[in-house]
Parts: C-alpha cells; sequence; structure tokens
C-alpha cells in the first residue's frame, strides 16, 4: 500500500491515538514510521512511551538523526532523542560520533543521550569535549561526567566550581553525583551562596556520609530563621538514614526538628519525623513514628528512617496497619532482638491478608519454640485455603508444635494433616487417613496434595470408584502433580459423565492423547462455557489430532466477531503454539498482524521457535509491536 | 518434598491486567507481580490449581461465581478516617457555599465518595457536616460506592480497628465512638446515619447513581488504574456531576491532558477539578 493510501490523520486526540495503537499491527513498516509521527504527539504518557519504544525498535540511525535534526520541531526532536536513548548499547556509537557534529544542538543532543546512557566508555571523550566553544555543551557535559559516576573526574569538575554560574551549578550536581566524600569540602563552602546553595545542598545529600550530614545539620541549625525547611530537612533526613550508625548530632538538633513535627507541610513534617526515629529512641518515638505512618503508601517496605532501629520491634509489632507490617519486617532482619511474646500476642490478633508475607518471614528468622503455641492457634483460625502459606513454617518449628498438637482442639482432618506436615512416619500417617470418614480425608488430601511421596502410595483407585463424588477433583489435582497416569482410565469414564473442568484439566496435563476425540466434542456447541479449558489442555496434550483441531479453532474468519468467537481464537493460537510443529508456522506467519495482541505473542513464540528466513521477517515485524511484552518477546528471539 | 509456590509469568500478569483493566480498571505494574502472585495463591489454592493461567482460563469458565472473591483479593483497601483531610479542609471553607447554593437542589450539598472502602472517608465527610463545616442548613447528601461488596458490608456497619483511627487523637475517637468489644469502635449514630451505601463500579457507569453531584471525591482509587480505565472513569464523573460542580482526587493523582470536561483548579493546598459547563 503506497503510503498516501493511510489515512493520515493528524488527529492526536487521545482516542484516536488509541485507535491508531490498535491498527498498528496490521500496518507495513512504512505506514508504521509514518503513524509513529503521530502517536508521539499525544500528550498521554501511556502513548507517547510506547510509540517511542515502538521507534527505538523501528527507525534506523539515519531516520533517527533526521528527527534529532528537524530545529523547527521540538517534539521530534525530543522524539528522536528519547528513542535514540532507549536504544541503549546500539545508540552509543552513533551518540560519540555525533560529538563531532558541526551542528551544536545535535552535539548538545548527544551529550544528553551519553548522559543517560552511563556508558563508562563515554568518559574520555566527554573530557575531551570540556572545552568546547557552547557554553551549553560545556555545562551538559559536566553533568554528563557526574553520571558516570568515576571519582578520577573530580580534579576536571573542581576547576568550574568557579566559572560562571551555569557551569558552576552543572559542576555542583556533577559532584554530588560522583558520589565520593573527595567532593564533600569542595561543596561546603558552597551552602551559602546564593545560587548555588541549594544545589551544593543536595549535592552533599546525594553524596552522604558523616561529614556530609554534619554539614548540613550545622547549615540548618545556622540559618534555621532564614532558610525554608521544606527541602534541607528532606536532604537531611536522607543522609541521616543512609549513615550506618546515628550520628552524634548537636544538641540542638532534635528541639530543632521536633518544633518542626508541627508543620502542615507533609514534606516538612514527615521529613522531621524521620529524622528524629534515625536519631534514635531518645529523641521520642511517638509523635515522629504516627507521622510516618500517616505518610508512607507502599505497605510492604520498611522506611529507611526505622531500618536500625531494633528497639521498635516490639512496639511496632503491635502498633495499627503498617506499623505491624514494619515490625514484622524489622524482626525478620533483627531476629535476635524480637521479643518472642510481641510475636506471639500478634499471632493471637490475626495480622491482614498482606501482613501474612511478612509475619512469615519474622518467624523463619526467629524460631522461638515459645511460639509454637500461638502458631498453632493461627494455623488453626486461617481459612483453608490459605494454610499452605504456612507449611514451611510448620516444618521449621516441628520439634515444638509436635508437643503441641496433642493438647490442642481440632477437627480429626486437621490433626492429620499437622501430623503429615510435622513428619510423623509416613505408616501412621496414612493409617491415620484410613481411619477418616471419606469427606474428611478429602479436606486432608486437599492440604496435603504437594507431599507427593507421602501420598502416591494411596488406594487412589479404589477410592475413585467408589465415591467419584467425593474424591474426583482431589485426585485429579495429585494426579497432575504427581503424574498418576494410571487412574487415567477411571479420569476418562468421569468425563463422560460429567465434563467437569478439573477432569479436563487433569487429561490435559497427563498429555492423553486417548481422550483428545472426547474433549473436541465439548467445543460444541460454540461458546460452550468448557472451550478455554479444553481448548488448553488440547494443547497440552499436542500430537497430530489435537493440533488439526486447534488449528481450525483458531480461524475465526470475521476479526470483529463477538467475545467468545474471540476468545476460542486466542486461547487456540495459545494452545497450539505449546504444541506446534513446523508445518504449522504459516499460520501464526499469517496471524501476525491479528488485532489480538495475546494472539500475536504466540506468533513470536512459535516463529521463534523455527528460525526460517520468512518467520525472521515476520519476527522483526513484531519487534516494533505496540505492545511492548510482544515486542520484547520477539526481539530476544531475534537478539539470540 | 513442597512444591514451590508457583510464579506468575510476565505473559500471565498480561492477561490478568487485560482482564481487570477491563472489568474493574485495576492494572498491577510489572514491579508488583509479588504482590498479585501472592494475593492470588490462595483463590488458586481454593480451585486447587497449580498454575495462575489455571485460574485465569477457570475466570473465563465462571466469572460470575469467582468474581467477589476476585475483588476482595485484588483490591487494596486501606483507608481511614481524617486522611489527607487539607482536602476536606479546602471544600470547607472555600467551595462548600457556592456548591450548595447552585446545585440542583439548592441548599442541599450532594456528595459522594467513589471507592470508600468501609466507609472512613465517608463518614468523615459525614463528621465534617454534622459539626456545620461545609455551612449551615440542611443537612449534606452523602452517597458511597465501592466496588467490593464485603467492604460495602463493613461500611453499614460502622465498626473499626485502631488502623482506621490511626489519625485521630484520643479526643476525636472518644467524640465520634464507642468500644463496641475488645478490637472494634462503633462510629455514633449522628455520623454513621443517613449515609448511603451501595456497591457500585467506577468503569461500569450503569452501575453508578444517576443523579448530579455537586462533589465526588475519588481519592487512593484511580492510582490503581491503566491510563485507558483512567479515561473511563473520569467520562463517568463527568456524566455524574453536575457543571460547575467538583471532582477531588487522591494526591498522587491527576487526570490532566485525558479530558476537556473538567479544568484544575486550587483549593488552599490542594487541586480539585471543576465539571466545564457544557
Ligand atoms: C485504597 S481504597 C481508598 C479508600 C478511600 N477513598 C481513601 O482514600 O481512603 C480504594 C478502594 O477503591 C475500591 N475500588 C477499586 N476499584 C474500584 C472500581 N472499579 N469501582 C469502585 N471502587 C473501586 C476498592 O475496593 C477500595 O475499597
Amino acid at each position: 500500500m503506497p503510503l498516501s493510501a493511510i489515512p493520515h490523520s493528524p488527529d492526536t486526540s487521545w482516542e484516536a491515538c488509541i485507535a491508531l495503537l490498535d491498527r498498528l499491527p496490521a500496518l507495513s513498516t512504512d505506514e508504521r514510521i509514518e503513524a509513529l509521527g503521530t502517536l508521539i504527539r499525544n500528550p498521554s504518557p501511556g502513548i507517547r512511551s510506547r510509540a517511542l519504544r515502538m521507534g527505538a525498535a523501528l527507525l534506523d540511525d539515519d531516520h533517527i538523526l533526521s528527527y534529532l535534526r528537524s530545529e523547527a520541531d521540538d517534539v521530534l526532536r525530543n522524539a528522536g532523542l528519547e528513542m535514540l536513548k532507549m536504544r541503549g548499547n546500539k545508540g552509543f556509537h552513533l551518540a560519540v560520533s555525533l560529538l563531532k557534529d558541526d551542528d551544536d544542538d545535535l552535539v548538545l543532543q548527544a551529550v544528553l543521550v551519553l548522559t543517560s546512557l552511563r556508558d563508562p566508555r563515554a568518559l574520555e571523550a566527554l573530557r575531551g569535549m570540556l572545552h568546547h566553544h557552547d557554553p551549553n555543551v560545556v555545562q551538559e557535559v559536566i553533568v554528563a561526567i557526574g553520571e558516570l559516576g568515576d571519582a578520577r573526574a573530580i580534579p576536571d569538575l573542581i576547576a568550574f566550581l568557579e566559572a560562571d554560574p551555569w557551569v558552576q551549578m552543572a559542576a555542583v550536581e556533577a559532584l554530588g553525583n560522583l558520589r565520593s566524600p573527595a567532593g564533600v569540602p569542595h561543596l561546603v563552602p558552597l551552602l551559602t551562596d546564593l545560587t548555588t546553595g541549594e544545589l551544593a545542598a543536595e549535592a552533599l545529600a546525594r553524596i552522604g556520609g558523616r561529614d556530609a550530614a554534619h554539614a548540613l545539620v550545622e547549615h540548618w541549625l545556622r540559618f534555621a530563621s532564614t532558610l525554608d525547611p521544606e527541602p534541607i530537612l528532606g536532604l537531611i533526613a536522607h543522609v541521616l538514614e543512609g549513615l550506618p550508625k546515628p550520628l552524634d548530632a548537636p544538641t540542638a538538633l532534635v528541639p530543632a526538628l521536633q518544633a518542626q513535627l508541627a508543620d502542615e507541610r507533609p514534606d516538612v513534617s514527615v521529613s522531621a519525623a524521620r529524622a528524629l526515629l534515625v536519631l534514635g529512641p531518645e529523641a521520642g518515638d511517638e509523635a515522629p513514628l504516627a507521622k510516618v505512618s500517616e505518610d508512607h503508601t507502599e505497605h510492604a517496605v520498611l522506611p529507611a528512617c526505622l531500618n536500625q532501629r531494633k528497639d521498635l520491634i516490639g512496639t511496632l509489632i503491635a502498633g495499627p496497619g503498617r506499623q505491624r507490617t514494619w515490625g514484622f519486617l524489622l524482626a525478620a532482619r533483627y531476629p535476635e532482638a524480637t521479643p518472642p511474646e510481641a510475636l506471639a500476642s500478634s499471632l493471637d490478633r490475626s495480622p491482614a491478608r498482606d501482613q501474612l508475607g511478612p509475619l512469615v518471614r519474622a518467624l523463619e528468622k526467629v524460631r522461638d519454640p515459645a511460639l509454637a503455641p500461638a502458631l498453632a492457634g493461627f494455623y488453626l483460625r486461617l481459612p483453608e485455603e490459605q494454610r499452605p502459606q504456612l507449611h514451611p513454617l510448620l516444618k521449621l518449628y516441628r520439634q515444638p508444635l509436635r508437643e503441641q498438637v496433642g493438647n490442642l482442639d481440632m477437627e480429626a482432618s486437621s490433626r492429620v494433616t499437622l501430623h503429615a506436615l510435622l513428619g510423623s512416619p509416613a505408616e501412621d500417617i496414612r493409617r491415620d487417613l484410613d481411619q477418616l470418614d471419606d469427606e474428611e480425608r478429602a479436606h486432608a488430601l486437599t492440604e496435603l496434595v504437594d507431599e507427593e511421596s507421602l501420598l502416591r502410595p494411596l488406594p487412589w483407585a479404589e477410592w475413585l470408584e467408589q465415591k467419584p463424588e467425593v474424591y474426583a477433583e482431589v485426585a485429579a489435582a495429585f494426579a497432575s502433580r504427581a503424574g498418576l497416569r494410571e487412574l487415567l482410565p477411571i479420569f476418562r469414564r468421569l468425563v463422560d459423565d460429567r465434563p467437569e473442568p478439573f477432569l479436563i484439566r487433569v487429561l490435559g496435563d497427563l498429555g492423553d492423547r486417548e481422550s483428545v476425540e472426547k474433549l473436541v466434542e465439548h467445543l460444541e456447541p460454540p461458546g460452550n462455557p468448557l472451550e478455554p479449558i479444553v481448548l488448553e489442555s488440547l494443547g497440552r496434550i499436542g500430537g497430530p489430532d489435537a493440533r488439526k483441531t486447534l488449528a481450525s479453532a483458531t480461524a475465526v474468519t470475521d476479526q470483529d466477531a463477538g467475545a467468545a468467537q474471540s476468545l476460542r481464537a486466542r486461547l487456540a493460537f495459545r494452545a497450539l503454539a505449546r504444541c506446534a510443529a513446523e508445518e504449522d508456522d504459516s499460520i501464526f506467519r499469517a496471524a501476525i498482524g491479528h488485532t489480538d495482541w495475546y494472539i500475536r505473542l504466540s506468533c513470536a513464540e512459535v516463529l521463534g521457535r523455527f528460525s526460517r528466513p520468512e518467520n525472521l521477517a515476520a519476527l522483526a515485524q513484531l519487534a516494533s509491536d505496540p505492545v511492548p511484552i510482544v515486542a520484547q518477546r520477539a526481539l530476544a528471539f531475534l537478539e539470540s | 518434598m513442597l512444591s514451590p509456590p508457583p510464579t506468575l509469568s510476565s505473559e500471565e500478569l498480561a492477561l490478568f491486567n487485560e482482564l481487570f483493566v477491563a472489568r474493574f480498571g485495576l492494572c498491577f505494574p510489572e514491579h508488583k507481580n509479588e504482590i498479585l502472585a501472592s494475593r492470588l495463591e490462595p483463590r488458586l489454592r481454593a480451585h486447587r490449581l497449580n498454575r495462575y493461567l489455571d485460574y485465569y482460563l477457570h475466570l473465563q469458565y465462571d466469572f460470575a461465581n469467582e468474581q467477589d472473591d476476585l475483588i476482595r483479593t485484588i483490591t487494596n483497601n486501606e483507608s481511614y478516617f481524617f486522611r489527607e483531610t487539607a482536602q476536606f479542609d479546602g471544600l470547607a471553607e472555600k467551595a462548600a457555599e457556592e456548591l450548595r447554593a447552585g446545585g440542583l437542589q439548592p441548599g442541599i450539598l450532594r456528595m459522594l465518595s467513589a471507592g470508600c472502602s468501609a466507609g472512613e472517608e465517608p463518614y468523615t465527610l459525614k463528621i465534617y457536616d454534622h459539626e456545620g463545616r461545609f455551612g449551615s442548613g440542611m443537612p449534606a447528601q452523602i452517597d458511597a460506592v465501592d466496588i467490593d461488596p464485603e467492604r460495602i458490608e463493613m461500611a453499614r456497619e460502622a465498626a473499626y480497628r485502631s488502623s482506621s483511627l490511626r489519625a485521630l487523637d484520643s479526643d476525636q475517637i472518644t467524640r465520634y465512638f464507642d468500644q463496641r468489644d475488645q478490637h472494634n469502635m462503633l462510629l455514633r449514630a449522628p455520623y454513621r446515619l443517613g449515609v448511603h451505601f451501595m456497591r457500585g463500579n467506577l468503569v461500569d457507569r450503569s452501575s453508578l447513581p444517576r443523579e448530579p453531584y455537586d462533589v465526588v471525591f475519588c481519592r487512593n482509587v484511580l492510582i490503581y488504574f491503566d491510563e485507558a480505565a483512567l479515561k473511563r472513569a473520569v467520562d463517568n464523573f463527568a456524566s455524574l456531576i453536575r457543571p460547575g460542580g467538583l471532582l477531588f482526587l487522591g494526591h498522587a493523582e491527576s487526570i490532566i491532558g485525558l479530558t476537556k470536561l473538567f479544568r484544575a483548579e486550587r483549593h488552599g493546598s490542594s487541586i480539585a477539578y471543576r465539571r466545564e459547563l457544557d
């Protein structure tokens, strides 16, 4: 199709761009390039970043250069820059060669690319640019050198601390980025400088360490009445958090920080709180702790200001919401400093869903036998489907728990399960299982389904024959895991009576070619709810018959077909991809422009597996797919 | 031997995200892969599955029955009374009177808390209103929706644990709550009665109330949405809020660039979006 035939739309609205992205997979390379021009003009970060990633994969160096040279069009130039950055290693040589360009602006862009690539090979080339005639270039070069983080460049940079303000500011920032304590003495005198003072403080904070901390603290205390606390307190908190041991701070610091706790700007009060918490218990913890827990949005991460506060573990574990999570995280880090009673009582007050992981980690590390009763009680109160998350812990606490089990009140099935997990002899467990009634036994088996060697010798066939309605589901789950093919005849029979998802699944997991014909029946009528599971099982079984069925199920004639048909096609593609033979690859080649990203992903998978030239060409097309996971998969194959 | 917990591949993550975005708006970025995996694991167990893909297929097979458990599993319900009050204060000090006068039923301020979790946010609004901070006159109408039926139940019950009260001082706790049992505090009747809760999905207009509101609060909900869902939600807000009414989002959330139907404006230290006149 000639370029002019694409409906070129200057419409860069959100809706138009989304529609264009949806059409993109069906477009040729040239058309995609043209579409890029529209997409990169959309202000939405989601759309723009997809367009840029596509461009980085699609455009050759000359094309990117033409973007970079389009002086009158900032959007294009920026896009070129971003794409070059995204090309990583492949962009490096182009960027270095551009350093010698006549166009100062292009040189500047090349420096920006090198800044973001952070490739140490760039250092010498960049040092050679420090005396470029354009001060803008010099400024960026200084920044770029900072990003490379090689302290050998410090003498180069110090020379610029006396230069004109622009360049001076760049040198200050670069010194910060080099993160070498050797930079500290050069930065401290600049703290009081009107133009570079704030930057110097930031640079010191980035370098961190005791000297930087002292310098910042003293500076703040000295000029507290005139300084805006917002930036400097954030920096002080940051540096204090990074120190291996709390700072022996001047006595005036704690009261000064406490006074800031009441500031109504959260940035100020929270920074003060963080700093106080790092300084230790003498500073008083209650108010700062409340502040910090109000602020933090990410639940499962321990705030850095608590990193060393093992003295707070008990308080935190007894506290509300996230404080409790933090307590668990700290306990896992400092098990020896953790009061076991705190953990025990927290088990009694069942923790919230997302606290279970951190709690398990804490208990793994603390391993105090005295925790066994609380642990057992907690385990028994958990809903059955959550209990397996505690299995590793039960095994760790095996010894003390064994002593408990006898005294605790629990259902018969739980008792057997616990004994099994605590390592009682297999013979005893099997005997106990035998004494349970069918329902209880099925419960116990369900929880033990991962205990392969224990369960394998059990009379599964007999149970299945006698009480299929009780045992079929757990037997299927166990057979899938343990590969119990001897149960296949029973499963085949059962599926005739009741085509349940779990039966269809186990036939697939066990790769039962004999049941292909049976399974295919459940693809009818179209839209049969079992279809997704049947297709997946056929893919697991593989072989000529399954492949034939799947190949025909991939063929949805009308791409705008209803949801059920589209689902059928996508799952059929995916299942066929799992078992495809080389002769199936044409089906996938023909589908690389499909509107469904999941189908295109299956295409990438299969075409990457059978690498003939025509498949490589199709993969290249997929490498600039607008959906990142598809593009990445195709690229990974192309690069290997 | 214990089989290790199944891992969630990036392909499976993308599949779940596609489904979650279409149904609920929610999206788990790559770095939250582990969180999603650990939340879904009990659902896999409940169905005796050992692969995430099988759970995806199960959802295709029987979404209707799994929906509520799924929602409960994947939503973040974190909330507390008097959370980020700057916006309530901004409303109280600057906009409430004007909105009250210009609404559909002049004199009555109609508010919606969208994504209300267990009620901490709409009840905070109720407390503000009860204390006369949204101006004098008729009590405000306060409605609240959430997609999670379990949260709606809890909201109606109005009993809270300490983590929901973390931003309150002890005076406030005694003023607004009674001790119900060892772990729970019950919100007192004057602050509880008259707040209407219902189940609603922000990306499904038909599940949301019909009437136009003067103010909608939708805070700390849209951060978990992908961009396309955000756009759908915002279009729904546009039809839920009368021209001239206000939308308040959480402080990490923004809809700038997505719509011409709202205009950002400053209210004290926070931002509100004003519904443009049609
Ligand atoms: C983190 S809470 C925020 C609660 C409250 N707005 C606040 O700021 O404290 C998010 C709530 O949004 C709800 N939610 C998520 N997706 C939703 C949707 N599509 N429609 C309605 N509510 C939704 C969740 O169930 C959850 O209760």
